[in-house]
């Protein structure tokens, strides 16, 4: 299953009356835009494009997601959501390099509270805040949604989840008639191997519980997901939507299901560090102890029938997601499979609690991704794209935060990525 | 600059075991180890003006006078850097140097101490003091030394010290963020590699120790106890009056039971930011299981207590879950509760 | 939070889905629960048998509270 990843690399963005390429410079028609996103739980769209250098505040992101469309191979980019189910992975994927589509917009709070409500957010694209974020290198493609009344929670998700691959596919869908070739091409395929070398695995957690977090696998929603194998080329071809709204540090985007840096770095190293073998794909935050065991245990298992000698771990969210991590990562230890896990912290303010909420004794080695709880000041941006306040504490009901001025935070739980999961940022925490 | 060394009575050359009694006394210059620290030393402009020796057992035995007599030392010698050690893996020498640190930092003069990193005094001293790891015996005495002798110069000069891996002592135990060479993945990718090749790696977050806490003794009369129930799944009056924070909570509310047979619905909600909360707002009890406790009041048990305490167990620090739970406790045992129901979610 | 109530002389049968965790985190009592969202009851039950449920884990609850242990110990609702 050979994946030819093609890039086009996107330079400049700006609106005009079609959508197409020329050289680097994308040119985007609002209409086309307003009709990907059109749904009847949502009135309109504002459009707005934020380039690498500018410094804005972009508040209330729901999900971000990479411009791709198959040229070639069987499907086409994120199956079960746009189109039929059929599978993908293979033949040839064209990318708007440098391009990110972000899915915005202040979905409405109808009376839900606890975890189970869309969680309002923000990142940088300059200065201190960027360091926590892919996006201050990104052309950012803004699509901010207008909700109307009138509608139920799981509506504004379809919605919400439709307008980012719809739009993503339609924006991708210019690399077919440009004349230039792609500024480069990747070749992704697991069959090469050297059976010298050890085999690993990816075991990727995400986050699936309900409609306001998420993810999707060929269309189909995860929330009863036990661990299953999953190629990394189908996450290359969209296979794994996140479709959850809002979301704070710990989500994960598809962008990242798109752009994972621990497949990036797992293939960039196949046959000559190592033979990836695969991804185990799993949920967490289970909520009966025995239903860990269960993820734990398959997990383990399908590394073993693979005969794994490795496995990296990453975090699909907060909280007690990390119990099935780590009873995952103490049954591999027992069967000989050596594996690393990336976590992000939870040492309290000071840094000065123990960092994890839970740990085995078999988890030797842990590479940190960043804190969640360390207040952080962040400058003023030069503007605000969205609302120039966001909701916070909806258990009192909501209290908006003001984010148009410089922001002392007591912690980072709003700001869009920050925990890092998959390790694309080079945060992480030391001990003073 | 002027430098007071601490030592015990084996390195002060005053005995073994059986000296372990001497009472504290100040020697002119160096002694022992500390010869060698001096020498260390005299490059940076500085020496050892003075060496308190003691036995090991005396700061136990006499803490005041031990106390008292660290004190009018450093008065009476006005140091710019008190070193202490090196105690290597000896308990006894290990948490006096680290007192005699502790004093050194009341009267506001820098110290710095060496000992091994399972020494006791450690994990008692590490947040507040700047602590050298050596080996467990005195093979390493000349590599703590010279740690000793150039730290010790920082500090007295009172420049800040660099980070813990760079400048050689004990991290405090405070975690912070930074960026670092490479992406996380990227240095995760490294450590699998490492791994598999059978090459050292280092952990960048450290499993945890293991704090235990001897079990309280049981009730004694279960039939005439009072019993309280605690809850962490931030079940509250509907409308959270008191404003609960549904994550990060460092504060705890109280609300009468006096009268309620159970928890009507619509009357309470949980408002906790970690789980799926539809559940217990429909049936409270499943979460605080006041039916069943006055089902059983009076006869499985005594009576239960009219307050009931509540916070949300989500991203608590364990700092503030301690200092909750201890002052929890002071209210329930004012007012004469035996023992505790704790609901977790 | 539990330790410290039993650190203070309070012995505390904490109420815990996740009872290794619990213990893991210093609990020296733990009754195991239901669900996470559910730990004292079950609402997949019909009424009465779901508050027959409930005595049972404030029962163990109650058993843990009067036992004398040394060691954390899981109590199983009977």
């Amino acid at each position: 299953m050979r994946l030819e990843l093609a890039s086009f690399p996107v330079s400049e963005v700006a609106f005009g009356a079609a959508t197409r390429l020329d050289g680097s410079r994308l040119e985007v028609s609002r209409h086309d835009m307003t009709q990907a996103v059109a749904h009847p739980a949502i009135d309109g769209v504002d459009l707005e494009v934020i380039h690498p250098g500018e410094s804005v505040r972009i508040t209330q992101i729901s999900d971000v997601v990479e411009p791709r469309i198959k040229v070639s191979g069987s499907g086409q980019v994120f199956p079960g959501l746009l189109g039929p189910v059929e599978a993908v992975g293979a033949g040839r994927t064209n990318r708007l390099s440098g391009l990110a589509v972000l899915v915005c917009g202040e979905v409405p709070w109808l009376g839900a509270s606890g975890l189970f409500v869309p969680r309002d957010n923000f990142l940088d694209t300059d200065a201190r805040g960027a360091e926590f974020t892919p996006h201050g290198q990104t052309i950012n493609l803004v699509l901010r949604l207008g909700f109307p009344a009138g509608h139920t929670h799981e509506e504004y998700q379809r919605a919400v989840v439709l307008a980012g691959v719809r739009a993503a596919r339609t924006l991708a869908a210019v690399t077919l008639t440009v004349p230039d070739a792609p500024a480069d091409v990747v070749m992704r395929d697991l069959a090469d191997v050297r059976p010298e070398l050890p085999r690993v695995l990816y075991a990727y957690q995400v986050q699936s519980q309900g409609v306001f977090m998420r993810t999707y696998l060929y269309g189909r929603s995860l929330d009863e997901l036990l661990p299953t194998l999953v190629h990394p080329n189908e996450l290359a071809d969209g296979a794994l939507v996140a479709g959850g709204l809002g979301g704070g540090a710990v989500k994960l985007t598809t962008w990242l299901h798109q752009n994972n840096p621990i497949v990036d770095g797992m293939y960039r190293r196949h046959a000559s560090e190592w033979n990836f073998g695969g991804v185990i794909l799993h949920r967490g935050h289970y909520y009966q102890y025995e239903d860990k065991q269960r993820v734990a245990l398959q997990v383990a298992r399908a590394a073993q029938l693979l005969r794994a000698d490795g496995v990296i771990f990453s975090l699909g969210g907060g909280g007690n997601n990390i119990t099935e991590v780590m009873l995952a990562i103490q049954a591999c230890e027992r069967l000989g499979i050596k594996t690393v896990l990336l976590a992000w912290e939870h040492a309290g303010p000071a840094g000065a609690d123990y960092p994890l909420p839970f740990a085995v004794p078999e988890a030797v080695a842990i590479v940190s991704t960043g804190s969640m709880d360390e207040p952080v000041e962040l400058p003023s941006m030069q503007r605000v794209a969205g609302a120039h306040a966001i909701r916070t504490r909806p258990e009192v009901g909501g209290l908006p935060l003001a984010v148009d001025g410089p922001l002392q935070l007591p912690s980072r739980y709003e700001l869009f990525g920050d925990a890092n999961p998959v390790g694309w940022q080079r945060t992480g925490c030391r001990e003073y | 600059m002027r430098v007071v060394h601490y030592l015990n009575q084996f390195y002060g050359r005053l005995g073994g075991e059986e000296a372990a009694g001497t009472p504290l006394r100040m020697m002119d210059g160096a002694l022992g180890p500390g010869v060698r620290l001096n020498e260390l030393l005299a490059a940076s402009d500085a020496a050892v003006v003075a060496t308190l020796v003691c036995g090991d057992n005396f700061p136990s035995e006499q803490p005041e006078t031990f106390r008292s007599g660290v004190r009018q030392a450093f008065e009476a010698l006005h140091p710019d850097v008190v070193v202490a050690g090196p105690a290597f893996n000896a308990g006894r020498y290990g948490l006096a140097s680290a007192q005699v640190c502790e004093i050194a930092r009341q009267l506001g003069t820098p110290s710095v101490t060496a000992m091994h990193v399972e020494n006791p005094a450690v994990s008692l001293h590490r947040r507040d003091l700047v602590i050298v790891p050596t080996t467990a015996t005195a093979s390493g005495m000349q590599t703590a030394l010279s740690t000793l002798a150039r730290l010790a110069v920082h500090l007295a000069k009172r420049e800040p010290l660099g980070p813990p891996w760079v400048d050689g002592y004990l991290p405090h135990g405070f975690r912070r963020v930074e960026l670092r060479d490479a992406p996380a993945a990227e240095r995760a990718l490294n450590m699998l590699a490492a791994r598999l090749r059978g090459e050292s790696f280092q952990t960048e977050i450290p499993l945890p120790e293991i704090t235990r806490v001897e079990p309280a003794a049981p009730v004694a009369d279960l039939k005439t106890a009072r019993l309280a129930i605690v809850s962490t799944s931030a079940l509250v009056p509907h409308g959270n009056p008191d404003k609960l924070r549904q994550s990060y909570s460092t504060e705890w509310r109280q609300y009468s039971l006096d009268g309620l047979s159970a928890l009507e619905p619509g009357q309470w909600e949980s408002i906790h930011g970690g789980y799926d909360t539809s559940a217990a707002n429909t049936n409270p009890h499943l979460v605080v299981p006041l039916d069943a406790l006055r089902a059983l009041e009076g006869s499985a048990y005594g009576q239960l207590h009219p307050a009931y305490f509540v916070t949300a167990g989500v991203g608590t620090p364990v700092s503030a879950a301690q200092r909750m739970g201890g002052e929890i406790a002071a209210e329930l045992l004012k007012a004469g509760v035996q023992g505790v129901i704790l609901t977790a979610t | 939070m539990s330790a410290e109530l039993e650190r203070r002389g309070l012995p505390t049968a904490m109420i815990s889905a996740l009872p290794p965790v619990a213990l893991e985190l210093g609990a020296n009592r733990v009754v195991r629960g239901v669900k996470i969202p559910h730990p004292c009851g079950d609402p997949t039950l019909d009424a009465a048998t779901d508050r027959l449920l409930r005595q049972r884990i404030v029962c163990a609850a109650l058993d843990g509270l009067s036992r004398s242990i040394s060691e954390p110990t899981m109590f199983e609702p009977g």
